[in-house]
């Protein structure tokens, strides 16, 4: 069976999936993380009921996001994943939150937006059709840039995920947009993309990281 | 942006408690300027003004230190940081203080233009530069906040 870890925003939430079941819970919505995650596993795993020598694959939603949320949900996944030789599978936030917004019948330009913090977002666009398909990289915007950006297009646009939630304003003020407000991504969905992809080593995505990387190392330190 | 000018240490103290003044929770300050250009003499300055009891000094070896505050605008921790001897981003990242400070506290941090990619565009910066022993104080306001009246009359 599978299991999902999810800790990109303030929310904490995991998932079980096997056979055709699969169940989802929210934890705690208000950052306790490293409180709730593993007694919420242990919680849902005794409620299948099943153990962790059941789970053969763990999916974990590795960022962009809450950067004190992800190092827990990692760090949870890999030392599990570790313990109990069960594959580690990595998902974005963002391609969660696409995802869902296609599960709703949302068709064509999707934006998912994390809440980036300190006036800023994470945002990626896809298409959506038969496939799910990212059309750029994942970005660091400011929630105006972004939406001036969409704001030239005429042809309608679907922003998703939590940043929709707390920039409603400024992104549902593009002609032709519509905030699909998904508070946080769901395990369920990661588990569905989690199924299908190559397990590999995880690492937190801290999108902020590149740009600052180049800045300090060009930094004259006395 | 205009400078206030500081020529004794009284002064940047004063300075530090006018923008304590200013304060809200959630808000980040990169404190930028040569050494001994009165960075830690200013954060003296705004944990007194924030209702900091205890004594503030450099945190150049502890890269951040959390004090309790005591003031009625829902400030409950000042985080006062030094990122002076980090030696990689990374470590700037791991404090995680944008996110520390989301709910009631403020972070201080001096030599913060090492983790400038970091705080996103809405953070206050103080730049010191020292001209003859006098300091002269440039504050940046975070966009969407009233200008900081009076800070260089």
């Amino acid at each position: 069976m599978i299991l999902s870890i999810e800790t990109a925003t303030t929310a904490c939430a995991a998932g079980l999936a096997g056979g055709q079941r699969s169940v989802e819970a929210l934890l705690a919505s208000d950052r306790r993380h490293v409180e709730v995650l593993v007694p919420g596993i242990q919680g849902l795993l005794a409620a299948w009921p099943a153990t962790l020598r059941d789970v053969s694959r763990i999916v974990v939603d590795y960022g962009p996001g809450l950067f004190t949320g992800l190092r827990v949900g990692v760090a949870t996944a890999r030392a599990l994943a570790e313990a109990t030789g069960a594959e580690l599978v990595g998902v974005t936030s963002l391609e969660v939150y696409a995802t869902q917004a296609a599960a709703r019948g949302v068709t064509g330009a999707v934006v998912a937006v994390v809440d980036g913090r300190r006036g800023e977002l994470f945002a990626q666009p896809f298409a959506l059709g038969d496939e799910v398909e990212a059309l750029d990289a994942p970005r660091v915007v400011t929630p105006r840039d972004l939406a001036e950006h969409w704001a030239g297009g005429a042809s309608p646009v679907t922003f998703v995920g939590d940043g929709a939630i707390r920039y409603a304003r400024d992104l549902g003020a593009v002609p032709a947009a519509t905030c699909l407000l998904v508070p946080w991504p769901s395990p369920v969905t990661a588990m569905a993309i989690g199924a299908r992809r190559e397990a590999a080593p995880v690492h937190p995505l801290y999108l902020r990281e590149a740009d600052a990387v180049a800045n300090f190392a060009t930094r004259s330190r006395p | 942006m205009s400078a206030r000018r500081c020529a004794r240490p009284e002064d940047t103290v004063a300075a530090g408690r006018a923008l304590a003044a200013w304060l809200a929770p959630g808000d980040v300050v990169v404190l930028t300027g040569a050494l001994g250009a009165g960075k830690t003499v200013f954060a003296t300055g705004v944990a007194a003004g924030l209702g900091v009891r205890e004594r503030v000094t450099s945190p150049t070896f502890t890269l951040v230190r959390p004090h309790a505050c005591a003031n009625d605008r829902g400030i409950a921790t000042l985080y006062h940081a030094d990122l002076y001897r980090v030696e990689s981003l990374d470590e700037v990242a791991d404090l995680a203080l944008g996110e520390l400070v989301e709910e009631s506290a403020v972070a201080l941090i001096e030599w913060g233009e090492r983790g400038d990619a970091l705080w996103g565009p809405v953070h206050w910066e103080v730049r010191f530069t020292l001209d003859d022993e006098v300091r002269e104080l440039a504050l940046v306001v975070p966009p969407g906040r009233a200008p900081a009246t009076g800070w260089a009359p």
